[in-house]
């Protein structure tokens, strides 16, 4: 009992005096020595992994990475003293920028996931955490039989929370999705070829209901006005090339597409800025105007 | 495989018909000259007809990509429980709505305690709604003792004899020769299939390796067939990707391959292999694209760092460049170059007179940098 209450205050100690660390060495040596909670440390020194080798870790998977500027993954187990069944794997994932952390969050996140305060968004399951911070992606599991593996799993996610770097802001362009009508948990950030069209090269992704049926937002995310409209161009080459039907629609909001896609059947678009902004899987494309107009409004906006 | 063709057109018939919006009625893919006719192989002694593109799973994000493979001939999809947390084996899920039928499922587990991979197996089955698959793979194999590892065989009986998988068999990504040896060699012929890395980059050994199972039964699933798929400008608008599938396919001991499909043109661009023969021509270009990735191949070693004095993150700058001129992905490669602290970044080696990095394969460095330069600046 006495030991459990010294290393408790010496985990708390710890926790405050915790450095936000992301220097390759530094952050490998913080995660060696985390505390998080009593009678837990870790079991190894932790394994660094980049490009070449990652599939050590995450094999079959790694590929999935690499679109969103992996750089370097840090792995570390964790075991609990006085529970010989517990322990917590964690893998601390760089990736280029914290939109693309949000892209690798956001392929494991779903509706169902419960949210949890610990990183820029995490959510926690019964055993498993996942959250981003910043450009890292932190991906915990809890194994073997321990009875209190589920607080230590909290535990341990906040305490890696508080050595990543502190910016917790949500990108910015995760926001362009976020308006009246956007299913919640839905947004995501695809690297490439959005909603699978190699002219769509990168941009995001959400889920809406329109007339009762599930609909699928998207921003393709451009350089320029001028690479949005000649996205939008190819989107239409492409439709008029696979037989699908396409015309413009002169809207006091501005220029609009509709189109029947021979994929995701009624589509709207237009273009706001350097976006291209759509909406597709409609019945017919007439019916996702009215949501158009606001996508439209939330993303023009935006600073 | 006509008829699939058939009905695919009835499908997107109707789901054109009924837009009345834009008063469209008409097929919906390219016309059908150029969805070429399916070419199926026998995989091993499963005794299944597969077609020899099959659908690798991992980077698709859109259940449409796959009805669009499946609507073009392609009948096998594998994914993998880890794939994205099991959220891959959804998005199959939903791609199989309405072409279960047509198309053969395979997914993996990985090697654990018993009653972790019973719990990943219910998981797989409800992601994927399935009750069952057409074959379960055992993960990651690196060694002969898994291959021959008691209990894993006993857990694997008692998923065919409770109707979860049809066949069984391994996978592996590091020292697949053994496993696969091992596989063969196997007097109980437990495993029926094996999933293993093959493509043009491959040594002789593990071709022979292939050739040794093919003939013993076992059936061959080849993975990563494009060798880390660049694109080159060097090459101009040639892709070497098609010959890089034809040169696999081309092997008659390969049943059949899963590349990746990130999106339609990568679908497209892969079916079209179907009937294509591996040419001369395709020889040069696989031996031309070899060259063409040498001079910017960054093998990431990090040794011209130690070299450069004022800390330039080159390796980096190099996967920037990598992204621009391999991948063709200006936006990837702008995201990447951002991320580099501009201390560390090209235009740091403005105050240097003559570079000293050296890379040990070659690259010449200075010319890198200012390649960098002129494309970030």
């Amino acid at each position: 009992m006495k030991k459990n209450a010294i290393a408790i205050l010496l985990a708390a100690a710890t926790l405050t005096a915790a450095p936000n660390v992301f220097g390759q060495e530094d952050l490998v040596r913080t995660l060696g020595a985390l505390f998080f909670a009593a009678d837990w440390k870790a079991a190894d020194a932790p394994a660094v992994y980049d490009t070449k080798n990652l599939f050590e870790l995450i094999n079959g998977e790694a590929e999935l990475y690499f679109p969103y500027g992996f750089k370097r993954a840090i792995a570390v187990t964790y075991a609990s003293d006085s529970d010989a069944g517990g322990k917590i794997s964690v893998e601390v994932y760089e990736l280029g920028a914290s939109l693309d952390a949000f892209g690798i969050y956001s392929n494991y996140r779903d509706e169902r996931s419960r949210i949890e305060p610990f990183g820029t968004e995490g959510f926690m399951g019964t055993t498993q955490a996942m959250f981003f911070q910043d450009r890292f992606f932190v991906k915990m599991r809890l194994g073997g039989k321990s009875a209190g593996g589920k607080e230590a799993l909290r535990s341990c996610a906040e305490a890696v929370s508080r050595v990543l770097p502190p910016n917790r802001e949500m990108p910015d362009e995760v926001n362009l999705l976020n308006f009246l009508g956007v299913t919640p948990k839905t947004t995501r950030y695809v690297a490439q070829s959005v909603l699978g069209y190699d002219f769509f090269t990168m941009g995001l992704t959400a889920g809406a209901v329109v007339a009762t049926k599930p609909v699928t937002l998207f921003v393709v995310l451009g350089m320029s006005p001028k690479d949005a409209g000649d996205t939008l161009n190819r989107y239409t080459a492409h439709i008029e090339q696979n037989k699908g039907r396409y015309r413009w629609e002169e809207l006091p909001e501005g220029r609009t597409l509709l189109a029947v896609d021979p994929l995701y059947k009624g589509v709207v678009a237009a273009t706001v800025g350097n976006y291209v902004i759509g909406i597709a899987k409609l019945a017919t494309p007439k019916e996702g105007l009215p949501m158009l107009a606001q996508f439209r409004a939330a993303v023009a906006a935006r600073p | 495989m006509q008829s699939s063709r058939h009905r695919m057109n009835r499908r997107t018939f109707l789901k054109v018909g009924s837009l009345g919006a834009v008063a469209a009625v008409a097929p919906a893919i390219p016309a059908q000259e150029a969805v070429p006719a399916p070419v199926y192989r026998v995989f091993g002694r499963t005794g299944l007809k597969v077609n020899v593109v099959g659908f690798g799973s991992l980077k698709t994000s859109e259940p449409a990509v796959f009805q669009a493979a499946f609507d073009r001939g392609v009948n096998w999809v594998d994914t993998a429980r880890v794939y994205m947390d099991g959220r891959n084996e959804r998005l199959v899920g939903e791609a199989l709505k309405g072409y279960r039928d047509k198309v053969y499922v395979s997914t993996k587990v990985v090697p654990g305690p018993i009653e972790e991979m019973e719990a990943s197996v219910a998981e797989s089955l409800d992601a994927l709604g399935l009750d069952g698959v057409d074959l379960m793979q055992l993960h990651h194999l690196s060694s002969k003792d898994e291959v021959y590892n008691k209990e894993y065989r006993a857990f694997f009986t008692r998923l065919r004899k409770e109707g979860k998988t049809k066949f069984v068999g391994v996978t592996s990504h590091s020292n697949e020769i053994e496993v696969l040896d091992a596989v063969v060699s196997d007097p109980e012929k437990f495993w029926d299939t094996m999933m293993i890395p093959y493509n043009f980059k491959s040594p002789p050994a593990t071709k022979a390796a292939i050739e040794r199972a093919a003939k013993a039964g076992v059936g061959i699933i080849a993975m990563k067939t494009q060798a880390g798929g660049y694109e080159t400008r060097e090459l101009g608008d040639v892709s070497p990707h098609q010959a890089a599938l034809k040169y696999v396919l081309r092997d008659p001991n390969v049943s059949f391959a899963i590349p990746g499909m990130t999106d339609l043109k990568q679908v497209e661009e892969c079916v079209a292999v179907m009937r294509m023969p591996l040419t001369r021509a395709d020889l040069e270009l696989l031996d031309r694209y070899g060259r063409a990735i040498a001079p910017y191949y960054c093998h990431r070693c990090g040794a011209c760092r130690a070299e450069c004095p004022a800390a330039v993150e080159i390796p980096e700058i190099n996967r920037s460049l990598m992204y621009a001129e391999g991948y063709r992905d200006m936006a990837l490669a702008r995201s990447t170059y951002r991320a580099i602290p501009v201390c560390a970044s090209a235009s740091a080696c403005a105050g240097c007179l003559e570079c000293t990095a050296r890379c040990p394969n070659g690259l010449d460095i200075a010319e890198r940098m200012q390649k960098a330069q002129s494309l970030f600046a």
